[in-house]
């Protein structure tokens, strides 16, 4: 048992130890070609070498090791504002790219009046819909593009009979939306000045029109992918043919990954540039790190993110979650997440004890309810709209965020004597879960409690501790 | 009440864990049992669970997923389970060897020593599908004597042997 090499702890810890080797150094960034710099080995460097002092496992307050703008210590800022606005590498080229991207517009505009679906009772109609398309199409050979199905504001496909989701006011969004844009204009203060203020505006939700921009900028992939020695990173490794063992994995979970959502439908216009990106980014991880490879968690992760930048951006973004804010949830033996299961049932206790002592009574162990949510970050679980607010939140505060769900689904779902009264036994307990009931999975209701609630970083980590020498024993 | 009349008329309730390498087809035969409609299927991360009642016999049914990286979390739902099925990809010759190691690990865990066997021989419909003695010698199971063991030929996508399969299971298991 590789227990405590692959809990999350001494794996962050290993990641700063890491330096090396793809591209070039700073130094040489104004002249030098990546290609001729590249050596076999590569990995991602962590800039900055962890100080004496700062919080050593993902709980921590995810400021100190996320924002971007700590990294950008690194460089004096004049420097690094000469370098952002060198020719040779012109940031603003990825956002005009974005926009280009997004000219379908299927995330950006806010304001088109369309239906709001329940997913999850709509997965299988859909491919009903889509097989017929399909034979359809065989039959009368009509062009897809005249019958693309018609899709929701987030890009997955309407079904019919379905409530429409409540739209925000339009003055509101372009007040927020100006607010946030000053906001990624002048990064660096707000997140040193200001952090409460940014904190306190994802929490209200990003524009949809800056999501994608906004999530770069938080979870630091903006800083890895235009200036450190990372950002050629990307470019080599998606050249790679890969190893064939995990391309094949890839492969196989391409046309599973979202099949209501346009981009990654079986057909249609975008369904294969969603898929062809879906497997770039998941190899370019799988070269960066050849011995942890694949898992099949992390291909819902990469197609959230697809669905809200380009490929390039989105890898920056998956790396920066797979190393800063999950580190070691997606590898071998899964030890990271299931501490985190650990961690989960004693919060459970402190938060909902009625919960905790129906599951104890019952034998429902963390990994029957928490591995789904912790490793996709419930982009399978809520409700589309309470999936984006969910993730502005946990860009910004880390995983404590996925804590916060966590123990308010519980609680909501299963915390009462009368809801325990009617879920009496295990299968009862997790059919339940798998079916919570919507109104606790409501945005305002969600974010409403996670506001209200505290955990306290100190007890986190001391909890995170205990639940890794806990687990150590029982495996020595 | 309800246990009360099951056990006049003696309903029997089976728990069933559905194991498998990945992309074997366990959720679509999970789905095609529930529903007798063939789903698309999202790779399983965690597991589905569903109540499939076939001869006046609950099965519930735990699908968990496949993939190497999330095996580690298979022992989770040991306990109790009465019958494990097997699900193979007939077709997939290269993984035989992974999947005979992966099902021998599985039936030798303490937990499940008292579980009956079921391999579904699953995609049957691809031409090259190997038939279930060949699936029986190279997963190993002709040399094992001292359990209950049965290898069904099935195909998931039209649901041909599933019910057969449930037919074994409930003809072999003590409730």
């Amino acid at each position: 048992m590789q227990i405590s090499s692959a809990s999350s702890n001494s794996h962050y810890a290993n990641m700063s130890d890491i330096r090396m080797t793809v591209s070039c150094p700073p130094e040489t960034f104004e002249d030098t070609v990546p290609s001729k710099q590249v050596k076999k080995e590569i990995s991602f460097v962590i800039q900055r070498p962890e100080r004496p002092g700062e919080t050593h496992s993902h709980h921590g307050s995810k400021r100190s090791s996320v924002s971007d703008s700590e990294e950008y210590d690194d460089f004096p800022e004049e420097e690094t504002r000469m370098r952002m606005s060198s020719s040779a590498y012109d940031p603003n080229a990825h956002y005009q790219n974005h926009e280009i991207c997004d000219t379908n517009d299927y995330v950006n505009n806010p304001f088109a009046i369309q239906q709001l679906k329940q997913q999850q009772q709509a997965t299988s109609r859909v491919q009903f819909q889509l097989d017929n398309l399909e034979n359809k199409r065989k039959k009368e050979q009509i062009p897809v593009e005249s019958n693309h199905p018609e899709t929701d504001r987030f890009g997955f496909f309407v079904m019919d009979g379905l409530s429409s989701s409540p739209q925000l006011d339009p003055k509101v969004l372009r007040r927020r939306e100006k607010k946030w844009i000053q906001m990624l204009d002048n990064w660096r203060y707000f997140m040193d000045e200001k952090f409460e203020l940014v904190k306190a505006r994802c929490r209200k939700g990003i524009p949809p029109s800056l999501r994608g921009r906004a999530w770069k900028y938080l979870c630091g992939a903006t800083f890895q992918m235009e200036v450190s020695a990372n950002r050629f990173v990307f470019d080599y490794c998606v050249k790679q043919a890969g190893d064939p063992k995990w391309n094949e994995d890839i492969q196989k979970d391409l046309s599973r990954q979202f099949p209501e959502h346009e981009m990654f439908a079986r057909v249609g216009k975008f369904g294969n540039n969603g898929k062809n990106d879906l497997f770039d980014l998941l190899k370019a991880w799988t070269v960066l790190h050849p011995e942890e490879g694949y898992c099949q968690g992390q291909a819902p992760i990469a197609a959230v993110l697809l669905m809200h930048m380009p490929v390039r951006d989105a890898f920056y973004c998956f790396v920066q979650i797979c190393h800063k804010y999950l580190p070691g949830y997606y590898s071998s033996g899964l030890e990271a997440v299931q501490v985190d299961g650990d961690i989960l049932v004693k919060m459970l206790k402190e938060k909902s004890k009625l919960t905790y002592r129906h599951f104890k009574q019952n034998g429902v162990d963390p990994a029957l309810y928490m591995i789904e949510w912790f490793m996709c970050v419930f982009c399978r679980t809520l409700p589309w709209p309470t999936v984006l607010r969910v993730w502005d939140m946990f860009l910004c505060e880390g995983v404590k965020i996925l804590f916060k769900v966590s123990l308010i689904l519980l609680k909501y779902g299963l915390g009462t004597p009368s809801q325990i009264k009617q879920f009496p036994d295990m299968p009862a307990i997790v059919t339940r879960l798998r079916n919570l009931p919507a109104e606790i999975k409501e945005e305002e209701f969600i974010v409403q409690k996670i506001s209200e609630m505290t955990l306290n970083d100190v007890e986190m980590e001391k909890m995170h501790f205990i639940a890794m020498k806990t687990r150590q024993m029982r495996f020595d | 009440m309800g246990k009360f009349l099951s056990k006049i008329f003696g309903k029997k309730e089976l728990r069933i864990l559905m194991l498998g390498l990945d992309a074997a087809g366990k959720t679509t035969i999970l789905y095609k049992l529930k529903l007798g409609q063939s789903v698309t299927t999202i790779p399983t991360v965690g597991f589905n669970v569903e109540t499939v009642t076939y001869k006046n016999i609950k099965f519930n049914v735990w699908d968990v997923g496949g993939q190497d990286k999330i095996r580690p979390l298979w022992r989770h739902y040991y306990t109790g389970t009465q019958a494990l099925i097997f699900v193979m990809d007939a077709a997939d010759r290269d993984r035989v060897d992974e999947a005979r190691m992966e099902l021998h690990r599985i039936i030798n865990d303490r937990e499940m020593k008292e579980a009956i066997i079921l391999v579904f021989a699953n995609k049957q419909d691809l031409a090259d599908a190997m038939k279930p003695h060949e699936i029986q010698d190279k997963l190993g199971l002709t040399r094992i004597r001292d359990r209950n063991w049965y290898v069904q030929p099935s195909c998931a996508a039209t649901g041909d042997g599933l019910h057969e399969g449930l037919t074994w299971l409930s003809q072999n298991c003590k409730p």
